[in-house]
């Protein structure tokens, strides 16, 4: 699924985040969250570079080494490590494949990856870590390498995740363990998050009369009700075989968008 | 445009998360793009502590919550949203058994050229206002503020951040953003004939100008009249969304 071409787009990312980091010595180092927001509903890809990570108990004796490579890994050798980066895609996105990239400089270490749905308290719902996808474990040998592991997993900001009939507030992050017990260097390159967007399922009730619930289009026209982007043509309907002029197209696509802030 | 009655509308629904803590109902679909309300959900892995003296970690397991040490101590997180998206609320999530309110901003921070003292702005504010355990806090901008990368001063740029103070063995989760799109106020002067100032259209046709995706039809008119065929309909949507790179 990943395409071949993804190395090269790998290789620039790494590039800005060596230099971005190399800027900040002496600031501190503040990750932005990781915002997919591309279109279509074809797979494309979401990298999140080393930089975006962090380490789980703020411990220290790792940095991200913007000389060479701009993997985050540890100075010294045998530890154990686990970094976490925010992850927000698109409400709807499925995931379809998580491949992580690392270096090892001898053999013997493992890496493993997760996707963490964590779950927020409120209203007496306590909260709590769902591992959506992994663990995915991988034993190192020398050199660069990568992991990738498939998921079906759709990203939403609220799910019934403990089958109580309430869905609870999700935020999302990656989660990677690095643990070498030999004498080399284990190093996080990033995260490569596969995924695509998907038109939301159809509401078992229709919004216009004349676009039911058995029109083709209904699942579209529902989408974009439900998005504020049309309100009908008037008298409940959508008038879904009218000819389109060029007027209306202009307030669907900047409806659509948020079209346009010259700043 | 009736901002009055979508903010009661809202409100609702807010007062609805608050007072009787109940989630987001199932059929919410939460919305990407049109101009409807929509939320970010910024996790606590994307918070940093704010300065090098820092004692904290997140709960592995258990919650996942970024939890403080034993001084109170002040998190960020950086915050981008489209240009135009319009603020409305900001709900967090946070842990908190200290007699100290946990407090998280909104900020827009200045970038100014040119030897002038920059300055960090808050535009939203809410504060915990429970003893212990887990719970959300949610407060409106008021008035919603509209996100915008530029400043009202030439050369002013503008960064924004969530802060979260967080007291002794306080904890955050993560904050929820509420906005929405808007379509970009028209300017004075049409940039077509025939769709003159007080067109029915004049905001969106000025907006797919202004982004690019239209120069009219010729002779410095839009025709808002005409068909769309479906061969101008894919140039209309390729260039909208910059289709199609396979990578």
């Amino acid at each position: 699924m990943a395409s071949l071409g993804s190395r090269s787009g790998v290789v620039g990312i790494f590039l800005c985040a060596a230099a971005a980091v190399a800027q900040a010595q002496t600031a501190v180092v503040v990750a932005a969250p990781a915002v997919a927001d591309s279109f279509g509903p074809q797979a494309q890809e979401l990298f999140v570079g080393a930089a975006a990570f962090q380490h789980l108990n703020n411990s220290s004796g790792y940095e991200i080494d913007w000389t060479s490579d701009g993997y985050l890994g540890y100075t010294d050798e045998s530890f154990i490590g686990v970094f976490v980066a925010p992850l927000v895609l698109p409400v709807g996105a499925e995931i379809s494949m998580v491949c992580t990239y690392f270096f090892d400089t001898a053999s013997g270490g493992k890496v493993t990856t997760w996707l963490d749905a964590v779950r927020l308290g409120q209203g007496g719902v306590s909260p709590g870590v769902v591992p959506v996808f992994g663990p995915v474990e991988f034993d190192t040998v020398f050199g660069y390498d990568v992991t990738c592991s498939e998921s079906s997993y759709t990203f939403r900001n609220a799910a019934d995740l403990d089958g109580d009939g309430y869905p609870e507030s999700l935020v999302h992050r990656l989660r990677v363990e690095m643990t070498e017990t030999g004498e080399g260097r284990l190093a996080l390159g990033g995260v490569n998050v596969v995924w695509r967007r998907q038109v939301s399922p159809a509401p078992a009730t229709p919004s216009f009369g004349d676009v039911p619930t058995s029109h083709p289009f209904f699942q579209f026209i529902e989408a974009l009700k439900a998005s504020g982007i049309t309100g009908g043509c008037g008298n409940g309907n959508y008038c879904p075989n009218q000819p389109l002029t060029r007027g209306q197209m202009a307030a669907f696509l900047s409806k659509a968008l948020g079209l346009h802030w010259t700043y | 445009m009736k901002p009055r009655a979508l903010m009661i509308g809202f409100a609702f629904v807010l007062g609805e998360s608050i007072l009787e803590a109940q989630p987001v109902p199932p059929t919410s679909v939460l919305k990407t793009y049109g101009t409807n309300f929509q939320t970010l959900h910024v996790g606590a892995a994307a918070f940093h502590p704010s300065t090098d003296a820092h004692d904290y970690g997140f709960e592995p397991i258990y919650s996942g919550y970024l939890m403080n040490g034993a001084t109170g101590a002040t998190y960020v997180a950086p915050l981008t949203l489209p240009a135009g998206a319009q603020i409305h609320a900001l709900c967090a999530y946070l842990s908190d058994s200290s007699e100290e309110n946990v407090n998280v901003f909104l900020s827009k921070a200045r970038l100014i050229p040119g030897g002038f003292d920059p300055g960090t702005d808050a535009v939203g504010f809410l504060s915990s206002s429970w003893d212990t355990g887990f719970g959300v806090v949610c407060a409106d901008v008021v008035p919603p503020y509209t996100y915008t990368e530029v400043g009202d001063q030439d050369g002013v740029f503008l960064a924004h951040y969530l802060w979260a103070y967080l007291p002794q063995a306080a904890g955050i989760g993560g904050v929820k953003v509420i906005y929405r799109l808007q379509v970009s106020p028209p300017p004075v002067v049409a940039t077509f004939a025939d769709v003159p100032a007080g067109h029915l259209f004049h905001p969106f046709v000025e907006a797919l100008a202004g982004s690019g995706i239209t120069a009219g039809c010729g002779s410095g008119n839009y025709c808002p009249d005409q068909p769309l065929t479906r061969g101008q309909m894919a140039a209309f949507l390729s260039k909208a969304l910059g289709l199609h790179w396979p990578y």
